[in-house]
């Protein structure tokens, strides 16, 4: 199947998603704050290697509609089924990174009959102590002003985060898509600070494949899921940033192929 | 309430379009650069007066599909025909906003009996000269690694409106911009190299005029008059290309008592 969008109905309106290829499934799960565009780069990779990669705009985000109130991981993970249903997917594998990786396992937590394999690629895993300072960060003003510098804030915090090393289309989108989902952009990292992840780590009935790439900010997190559970694969990337799947997509999206596919490791 | 959305399928890939309300159709067509998103405060207002609004994403902006070679307004207005299609209408009304404007004036000539009514808002009825002059206007801008091009694009647009009053109706704008990426001056260029003059000329269905006295196409609405005195004509007071952000009411007032009378 070529390239193509499409919208299904979910809990909190319509949801939309892309999807590319013919084979196997594999349900793609965004970063935050972002949308199925972070896998404009992996989808092609992803076909190419005969897969189906669905990628799916979180609630909220991209242009799913999205809910009043922070839905929290198991929220986001909600969206999932209806548009395994509107497909006629029994099974799936789902693979999520950094916000979406707290989702991909929410879904598998909730649902491991439904998944094949989960990929998790920088597992928000952190401490209690960690996530409550995540989250009593102020949220950002999107609040246009008459100087454009609402634009100016918003990139230097991420390109700034990135130290320069992502690539300007990654920071660029990530701006717009930012922007896109409005006011209410926070509900996105509150569901991945507010997630029990390492209860479900360990409960988790699929198995799982974590990437970590060195470079990330969750690299660290990465390695204590492997701790926790020394029966997951690892497949590590070296360097890059959290714009990775998108900046490096074809080794991000061969590791995905090879897991699914069960060639590695 | 907010409008449903869905894709449809066309010569240029997937159609996307957003949809509100039951009863008397009507499709609506975007400035440029911009999408069917320009119409957000406006659907439930139609859905209430008993329209059923179809606001389409022009190929290359919204979400639709960018078109493989760059499209003219002919080609632009091929889109209405699978929207047409999808919702089982044989003839629908038609309003268009500035290039928008150019997209259903091409089709109400194309297709004459699929148009009831027409409402040209803003129409870009530039002489070949104008037309000679504001072709090659510049063209995306790249992206600089320390964000410039945002607020460069953000002072442009900021100065192409004046009279600019709402800044949320500015955000959306550049936005739209933005989001269109490296073909957003697509639709500028197809507005431009378009002779609207004799299509104008020869629309055959029922049209109204309709403008606001801070557009920057407010003269060129005022003369499209001249030419079609036969034609409907409305302005409403200040506004500027934003108007439908600026004074939703009174443009849905507007718009459905010219579609009910």
């Amino acid at each position: 199947m070529t390239y193509r969008k499409d919208y299904c109905e979910g809990p909190f309106g319509q949801i939309h998603f892309v999807e590319e290829g013919d084979g196997p499934p594999v349900i793609l799960l965004h970063q935050m704050v972002w949308s199925s565009r972070q896998f404009d780069n992996a989808l092609p990779v992803l076909s190419a290697r005969g897969l189906r990669a669905i990628a799916i705009d979180l609630p909220g985000f991209g242009n799913s509609d999205g809910p009043d109130k922070p839905p929290g991981a198991e929220g986001y993970a909600s969206v999932v089924l209806p548009v395994m249903e509107h497909l006629g997917l029994d099974v799936s594998a789902v693979c999520g990174h950094h916000t979406g990786a707290s989702v991909a396992c929410a879904f598998g937590h909730a649902h491991p009959k439904r998944v094949s394999k989960l990929v998790l690629h920088g597992c928000p895993l952190l401490t209690s102590q960690e996530q409550k300072d995540r989250l009593s960060r102020p949220h950002f003003d999107q609040t246009p002003r008459t100087t454009g510098n609402h634009f100016k804030m918003l990139w230097d915090t991420i390109y700034g985060a990135t130290k320069g090393e992502a690539s300007l289309q990654a920071t660029h989108l990530g701006v717009l898509l930012t922007f896109l989902a409005g006011e209410k952009e926070w509900f996105g990292h509150h569901a991945a600070f507010s997630y029990d992840m390492e209860k479900a780590i360990s409960e988790l009935k699929p198995s799982a494949l974590v990437i970590s790439n060195t470079g990330d900010t969750l690299h660290a997190a990465d390695k204590k899921v492997i701790l926790i559970r020394p029966d997951f694969g690892y497949a590590e990337m070296p360097g890059g940033t959290y714009h990775v799947v998108f900046d490096e997509a074809e080794a991000w999206a061969n590791i995905v192929a090879d897991y699914v596919l069960g060639k590695a490791p | 309430m907010m409008p449903r959305k869905g894709y449809v399928t066309g010569p240029t890939g997937q159609i996307h379009y957003r949809t509100l309300g039951n009863g008397i159709p009507l499709i609506l067509s975007h400035q440029s650069p911009s999408s069917s998103n320009m119409f957000q405060g406006v659907y439930s207002l139609l859905a209430e007066a008993g329209i059923m609004a179809i606001g389409v994403d022009t190929p290359g902006f919204g979400m639709s599909d960018v078109p493989n070679r760059r499209p003219s307004v002919a080609d632009y207005a091929t889109m209405f025909i699978p929207i047409m299609e999808k919702f089982g209408l044989d003839k629908a009304n038609f309003l268009g906003h500035h290039t928008g404007a150019c997209n259903v004036c091409e089709f109400s000539v194309q297709y004459p009996q699929r148009v009831a009514k027409l409402i040209l808002n803003g129409p870009p009825l530039f002489s070949s000269e104008e037309r000679a002059q504001r072709i090659d206007k510049p063209r995306a801008l790249p992206i600089e690694s320390d964000g410039s091009h945002l607020k460069t694009l953000w002072d442009r647009r900021c100065a192409a409106t004046p009279g600019y009053s709402d800044l949320d109706a500015m955000q959306k704008g550049v936005m739209q911009t933005l989001w269109a990426g490296e073909t957003a001056w697509y639709g500028h260029k197809a507005a431009y190299e378009y002779d609207m003059i004799p299509s104008f000329q020869s629309i055959v269905v029922p049209t109204l005029i309709l403008t606001n006295t801070g557009d920057d196409l407010y003269d060129i609405s005022r003369q499209a008059h001249a030419i079609r005195p036969d034609m409907d004509y409305t302005e409403l007071d200040d506004g500027t290309h934003d108007i439908i952000d600026e004074q939703p009411e009174d443009w849905t007032d507007v718009v459905v008592a010219y579609l009910k009378h």
